[in-house]
């Protein structure tokens, strides 16, 4: 048991310095930033997020009636949905069906596009890489303008320049997507004729539909990024920081700002998720080659495992994109690094 | 001697919409090299105000109106801001209240450290590194290499508050303000930490201002001190001469109302009535609640009648244990680490006994409470009610069990429904026990009287009452099923010394009338010595000591106890305090 009487603290010469090694030096200053313990787990987590997100659209599917007359032409005969439904199982116990669907999965099985008669996952992945380029674009354009207008409105001096940007972007987030893609067309491209209209190709083409969806990014992360500063700023650790005599801007940014950053990365992180598919409106506005497009097209004309990869591919990127935000956030709280 | 730091005429105002706050009026102090001078008050009376306005960390809402303060002849209230952080980097070092939310949770200790030291010192990591080892060495830090890669909610809350401290020594400070230093922290811990700051006084020849609400504290650890009330210096001197021969009716009531274990346990103690309405909207932000006095309540001697042991206790833990998982494990599906908060542990309560549960935090105290009201269920072992196991309790049995034995908070703000006024709060109980409407209102205005509330306090909202008004419709809530036993957890360590006694002496009136018998939780010697006829001290999850209050608290069998009297404050040239091993 530990009884000690509270010991005059320090009086004990201090055990001789020994020389500090560099790698001393490294590993008092270094720490990762995550434990392995974190890391598996949440990784875990994600396979049986997908693994749920998957059996739902499983469900979705057998929820929509016999998946072999939608297949099937409109004039299709009986028998023609039989040939059909034998021949992606469709006749099989539901259980069967699930776990085929599974394996189908993981094996990459999967029925071709009813139109192109490729398979469904590569005519999808082709479209990856455009969304990826507009979706990044567009949510690190709309972070960065965010994160700078929230800065500036929480810790400005001026009360008009703590006001007037937020309300400018409170007007951005309530323009619908569609009318702002429209009205940046018509002035940048049509009356200007400064950049190019829709499709993809140079950076020029990625310029309004980016602007587009920062423009929907933006004012949600300045929002949150300004009232999370405020909350921070009567902190008491500001305080001490204060009172170690560090420059009033270096508490702002390094105590104040960067602790705030939790929330703010958690929100960006689910908009990146969303807008992996749920960028439709954008890309159809400017014609943009991307995954919601394709999807779009898919859906109308009755492409089901192509609408069937494009759903899943979306499940497996929302995942992915909230494991990055934990590990990020990890980062800036270590009390969730657990 | 030419005082470090003076502070002379000093003026603090805050605006509100309710009118302007007068939280400093007219303040002089001063403080000389090698010094610890004490600044003691109640909550709302200027004394922190005082404090940040020294090194510029007031609220923004705050305006300095008139006076000087100045650091070695040098004045620092009319220094532009750059000059004050000038001031703060060289020669002020602050220390916080809380030491746990002082620190960045987000960096490494070693971080926050090289953030403080001077640009000189610190040329580069290694040179950052030497010197932050020696700061933490300073302050009694064992294996420092291993704390510079700590984060803070790694530490516990002694180690944490020595990091804060060697954050305020990093720049050669002069002037060592200590705002609380020991109040969020252990009394054994709180021995220590004001053990550093002597030591830290006499080895660097530093001037310290100890800011604290606790007379013992001070009395202990300051050369001079100065009383505070509503903004203004109302007693000074030497320590000792203020507090045992005060001469201001103040500091008079302020000795009278503190629980101590160095008073006599038949002394009534005696609550403060503040300045009420105008007077306190007027000065230190007391609200103007209206706190009548009720005269009934001073009448809270220690109820000290014999426990007739051969009675069924109401209340009974037989070898109880209970341990809680840890996150822990390289790997997920490795096992988690089990902590234990109690271990094998024995205790009953007979009507009419007050039982007593210390020990510091971890001890476990707080987990036998809730296993003793059903809030928490022991992994093993037994709790029963009325000589009953309670889980061979029926349905009838167990609703008697709810209602008999009733738990009080420790922190009422959050224990109190704040959409519900008080007199729905205190009503609920009733309300599930099916008593009609009319019974209920009556019953509920009794209450209100029984606890010193006016009739009227029932149509307010938790938040419009004072905190010690808040405590007492927690206990009323208590006490509206007619209880045989109340389980109090540390109910009166968030109350202001004043507020702390109206409360303390509130319970052992009830205790008087009612004959309802009490288990009461505490970190505080004081608190148990005034309130209970039995006692037993835990230590890392087992009873250590127990026994009748004045047996264990005079001659302590266990060295634990004896340790934890000895780091009591206030022991300072009363009696002789036992050295111990």
């Amino acid at each position: 048991m530990v009884l000690q009487h509270p010991a005059p603290p320090a009086t004990a010469a201090p055990p001789t310095p020994s020389p500090l090694t560099r790698r001393d030096v490294l590993r008092t200053t270094l720490r990762s930033p995550v434990t392995l313990r974190f890391v598996v787990t949440r990784v875990l987590a994600g396979i049986v997020a997908v693994w749920g997100a998957v059996s739902i659209v499983f469900l979705m599917i057998m929820a929509t009636g016999n998946p072999a007359q939608v297949m099937a032409s409109e004039e299709a005969t009986q028998e023609e949905i039989d040939r059909i439904a034998r021949l992606y199982g469709f006749d099989r116990p539901i259980f069967v069906q699930y776990l085929l669907f599974l394996r189908n999965l993981v094996t990459g099985e999967f029925p071709n596009s009813l139109y192109t008669d490729e398979p469904a996952f590569s005519v999808v992945l082709a479209r990856v890489p455009a969304t990826l380029l507009l979706s990044v674009t567009g949510v690190a354009l709309g972070s960065v303008v965010g994160l700078l207008v929230g800065y500036w409105c929480a810790t400005s001096r001026f009360r008009l320049a703590r006001v007037v940007p937020m309300k400018l972007l409170m007007v951005l987030q309530s323009t619908p997507s569609f009318l702002l893609g429209l009205l940046l067309i018509l002035f940048f491209a049509v009356t200007w004729k400064l950049l190019p209209t829709s499709g993809m190709g140079s950076w020029k083409n990625l310029v309004m539909p980016a602007v587009t969806l920062a423009a929907y990014v933006a004012p949600a992360v300045a929002r949150l990024f300004r009232s999370t500063i405020r909350e921070m700023e009567v902190e008491e650790h500001v305080a001490t920081a204060t009172a170690k005599g560090l420059r009033p801007r270096t508490v702002r940014r390094r105590h104040i700002a960067v602790n705030a950053l939790g929330p703010v990365i958690a929100l960006i992180g689910m908009q990146v998720g969303g807008i992996l598919g749920g960028a439709v409106i954008t890309e159809q506005v400017f014609a943009w080659p991307g995954v919601g497009q394709l999807l779009v097209n898919a859906v109308n004309t009755r492409d089901f495992p192509v609408a069937l990869a494009g759903v899943i591919l979306i499940c497996v990127g929302f995942v992915v994109a909230s494991l990055v935000v934990d590990l990020v956030v990890a980062i800036i709280n270590p009390r969730s690094r657990a | 001697m030419e005082p470090l730091l003076q502070i002379s005429g000093l003026e603090i105002d805050i605006p509100t919409r309710r009118g302007t706050v007068h939280a400093v009026r007219g303040l002089d102090l001063d403080i000389a090299r090698g010094e610890i001078v004490g600044l003691v008050g109640e909550s709302g009376s200027g004394k922190s105000m005082t404090a940040m306005a020294v090194v510029g960390l007031l609220p923004p809402a705050a305006r300095i109106t008139a006076g000087t303060i100045s650091l070695g002849g040098r004045s620092i209230i009319d220094a532009r801001h750059q000059d004050l952080q000038q001031v703060r980097r060289h020669d002020v070092g602050v220390v916080f209240q809380a030491p746990m939310k002082a620190l960045n949770p987000r960096m490494m200790v070693g971080t926050q450290l090289r953030e403080a030291l001077l640009r000189a010192e610190r040329p580069n990591l290694r040179a950052a590194m030497v010197r932050s080892l020696e700061l933490l060495d300073a302050v009694g830090i064992n294996r420092p290499m291993e704390r510079l890669r700590q984060y803070p909610h790694e530490l516990s809350g002694g180690l944490a508050q020595r990091v804060v401290i060697a954050l305020a020594l990093a720049r050669h400070p002069r002037l060592l303000i200590a705002d609380e230093p020991t109040t969020a922290l252990d009394v054994s811990v709180q021995a220590q930490i004001l053990d550093l700051l002597d030591h830290l006084r006499s080895t660097l020849d530093l001037a310290v201002l100890l800011v604290s609400h606790d007379l013992d504290v001070i009395r202990d650890r300051a050369d001079r001190v100065n009383v505070i009330n509503l903004g203004r210096i109302v007693e000074r001197g030497p320590t000792l001469d203020v507090i045992d021969r005060p001469q201001h009716e103040y500091t008079q009531s302020l000795v009278a109302a503190m629980p101590s274990l160095a008073r006599r346990r038949d002394l009534a103690l005696v609550g403060l009535h503040r300045p009420s309405g105008a007077a306190a909207a007027d000065g230190a932000g007391a609200g103007g609640t209206g706190d009548a006095p009720v005269a009934d309540l001073d009448d809270g001697r220690p109820v000290d009648t014999p426990v007739d042991q051969d009675l069924v206790p109401i209340a009974e833990a037989i070898d109880v244990h209970k341990a809680f998982a840890l996150p822990g494990g390289r790997l997920p599906w490795r096992p988690a680490h089990r902590r234990t908060a109690v271990e094998g542990v024995s205790v009953s309560i007979r009507p009419g006994e007050s039982l007593g549960i210390v020990g510091e935090s971890g001890s476990g105290k707080t987990t036998l409470a809730r296993m003793l009201v059903g809030l928490a269920e022991p992994d093993s072992g037994e709790i029963r009610f009325d000589g009953r196991p309670v889980t061979a309790l029926d349905r009838e049995a167990r609703t008697t069990w709810r209602r008999d034995v009733q738990f009080v908070f420790q922190d009422s703000t959050s224990a109190l429904d704040p959409r519900r006024t008080v007199a729905d709060s205190i009503g609920e109980p009733m309300l599930a026990a099916g008593v009609p409407a009319t019974e209920r209102h009556r019953r509920v205005v009794e209450l209100l009287g029984e606890v010193g509330l006016a009739e009227h306090f029932g149509e307010r909202r938790p938040r419009q009452l004072s905190g010690g008004q808040r405590q007492r419709v927690g206990i009323a809530r208590a006490l509206a099923l007619d209880p045989r036993l109340i389980v109090a957890d540390e109910p009166v360590s968030a109350l202001d010394v004043s507020v702390q006694a109206t409360v303390l002496n509130l319970l052992n009136r009830l205790r008087r009338r009612r004959n309802v018998a009490y288990a009461i939780i505490s970190h505080d010697l004081g608190v148990i010595s005034y309130l209970c006829t039995t006692v037993v001290v835990m230590y890392q999850g087992k009873v250590v000591d127990a026994g009748p209050v004045e047996q264990v608290l005079t001659e302590p069998s266990h060295d634990y106890t004896r340790m934890l009297l000895a780091a009591v404050p206030g022991a300072r040239g009363r009696v002789a305090v036992p050295e111990v091993i």
